[in-house]
């Protein structure tokens, strides 16, 4: 059964956010004149200025900033405990996500993390959230390589 | 770039010469029993009778208005029957710097500002489907699908990640809950007067970890008013309290994905307000006798403490294990009990008790000798501080 869970608040800037995610990929608006990479969806960018911009894909690791254990509910959707971790990704901006997996040990601050995309039912509808994991031994050593 | 004659000239300006409170513990228990006492607008107008019997003023004195957040400027004036040639609209240390803007710049002479909130008797929420602050916050509503809205489970990632890189721990968290507690229980006005100990603290609930039910202020209602008025008027006044400086910074450029508040505790805010504070008041913390912290959550105090330069970065563990900040301390810190003891009235009760201090009318909890008593503000990063000074001082 697909999890169910809150609808996010959607701007004009966000469907380009979310379509791609249902198409597999997590992209980011990059800016064309001066190549940074945002983090909400932005009608210009933050340093230049600049309202022109592709969606790039992620290349989908990252760190992890920090956490927090929900023991408290305060979604129906979402009974506690579970994890939230703040990423920092490779290409520059910090994302918000679930950590998968093992919900009782506690994520270690700078633990690399890959993305995975879990598929969730909204009130607005289908949706493929970008989710965490951590990063297995390899996978850090090719992170660190690149 | 900030004008810091200009600064010292707007507070020299102007002095704070009534407050007025609700009765939190009384309503609170009312409350409990079923009993609403008042809306938010009912609450601010019990404040503002009080703060104006408190400066023997009368409501006809008044010429301009600031409302809190939770109130409309329009509805309020319309409840209290003021029609203002200024109003506005702010949060309780913004409220006090719009005063004294307004009266530096000519827009009226006695201001008052008042503060309702009924978000107990109301429900409003602070997290969850219906959580308040998204209009203004976006990073309060942003990731709901990843279950994450509350402000505490904010405060709680920004203490995970302090924790891992200072000599901090969940018992420093604690400590400054029952501290607080301990002047609470020389608060008549305060709601929770119970004793609270360490070991009590560590065996509450963990509501977003590592923040337990202690770390978390209360929720109220209640109502708060002061009235600030021209510097020449306060002048024979020998209760009316001045304003030494007061400063503000923000940090909004990458809030809402939580950089600055992650990355870097707000500091980069704490810093460039301070500078402008202390270099305008012609003092800095060792001439503090008191500091009043915007406590929502335990984790603002480590935070402002140290990016206002009472200890260095990562080392407020020091500061609140010595007691300092506790009763009898060097530092007494939220000497009502502050949002987690006395009443959660967004920052606006800390002005009333920065003032009562200075006056000598706080009883049993009263600092000995204040002179200048500090109040931090870093609400979602946007750092704003005032420096009161007693009268004469
Ligand atoms: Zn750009």
């Amino acid at each position: 059964m697909t999890a169910r869970r809150p609808a996010p608040p959607r701007g004009l800037f966000e469907d380009a956010f979310w379509r791609h995610l249902g198409e597999g990929r997590m992209c980011l608006q990059r800016c064309d004149d001066c190549s940074s990479v945002r983090y909400p969806a932005a009608p210009c960018c933050p340093r230049c200025g600049s309202e022109a911009c592709t969606w790039a894909p992620v290349a989908g690791s990252g760190r992890v900033v920090s956490w927090t254990r929900f023991h408290r509910q305060y979604f129906a959707e979402m009974p506690p405990p579970y994890l939230v971790v703040s990423v920092a990704l490779d290409e520059g901006p910090m994302v918000v996500g679930n950590l998968l997996g093992d919900q009782a040990t506690d994520p270690a601050i700078g633990a690399p993390v890959r993305l995975r995309l879990q598929t969730v039912e909204t009130a607005a509808g289908r949706l493929d959230l970008p989710q965490w994991e951590l990063a297995a031994a390899e996978d850090t050593a090719k992170t660190e390589k690149r | 770039m900030t004008d810091r004659s200009r600064l010292r000239r707007a507070a020299g300006a102007v002095a704070v010469v009534g407050v007025g409170e609700t009765d939190y513990a009384l309503d609170h228990a009312a409350l409990r029993d079923g009993k609403v006492r008042s809306d938010a607008y009912g609450f601010a107008a019990t404040a503002l009778k009080r703060a104006l019997s408190d400066a023997g003023l009368r409501l006809s004195d008044i010429d301009g208005l600031v409302v809190g957040q939770s109130t409309a400027v329009e509805r309020m004036a319309e409840v209290l029957a003021v029609d203002p040639s200024w109003s506005a609209q702010a949060d309780a240390v913004n409220a006090v710097i719009q005063a004294a803007m307004a009266i530096a710049s000519g827009l009226a002479e006695c201001v008052a500002l008042v503060y309702g909130n009924d978000q107990k008797s109301a429900g409003t929420q602070y997290g969850g489907p219906n959580a308040m602050g998204g209009e203004r916050f976006l990073a309060y509503v942003q990731y709901a699908p990843w279950g994450l809205t509350s402000q505490g489970a904010l405060y709680a990632m920004m203490a995970n990640r302090y924790m891992a890189e200072a000599e901090f721990t969940p018992a420093d968290l604690g400590r400054i809950a029952v501290g607080q507690r301990r002047f609470a229980e020389q608060n008549a006005n305060a709601i929770m007067r119970r004793p609270l100990t360490l070991d009590d603290y560590l065996a509450s609930r963990f509501v977003c970890e590592p923040l337990r039910l202690f770390d978390y202020c209360l929720v109220n209602d209640g109502g708060v008013a002061l009235i600030v008025t021209t510097a020449e008027r306060a002048r024979s006044n020998p209760r009316a309290v001045g304003l030494a400086a007061f400063a503000r910074a923000d940090l909004s450029v990458d809030a809402t994905s939580l950089r600055p508040r992650l990355m870097d505790y707000y500091h980069d805010a704490h810093r460039r307000a301070a500078a402008d504070l202390y270099a305008v008041a012609g003092f800095g913390p060792e001439a503090v006798d008191s500091v009043q912290i915007y406590d929502s959550f335990t984790t603002h105090v480590p935070f402002a403490l140290e990016g206002f330069g009472y200890c260095g970065l990562g080392e407020a563990a020091g500061l609140i294990r010595s007691g300092a900040l506790a009763p009898g301390g060097r530092l007494p810190m939220n000497t009502s009990g502050g949002m987690l003891s006395e009443s959660y009235m967004q920052g606006w009760n800390h002005q009333v008790e920065a003032v009562r201090q200075l006056r000598g009318e706080t009883g049993d909890r009263q600092v000995p000798g204040v002179r200048h008593v500090h109040y931090m503000s870093d609400v979602a990063g946007k750092v704003s501080s005032l420096m009161y000074r007693r009268a004469g001082a």
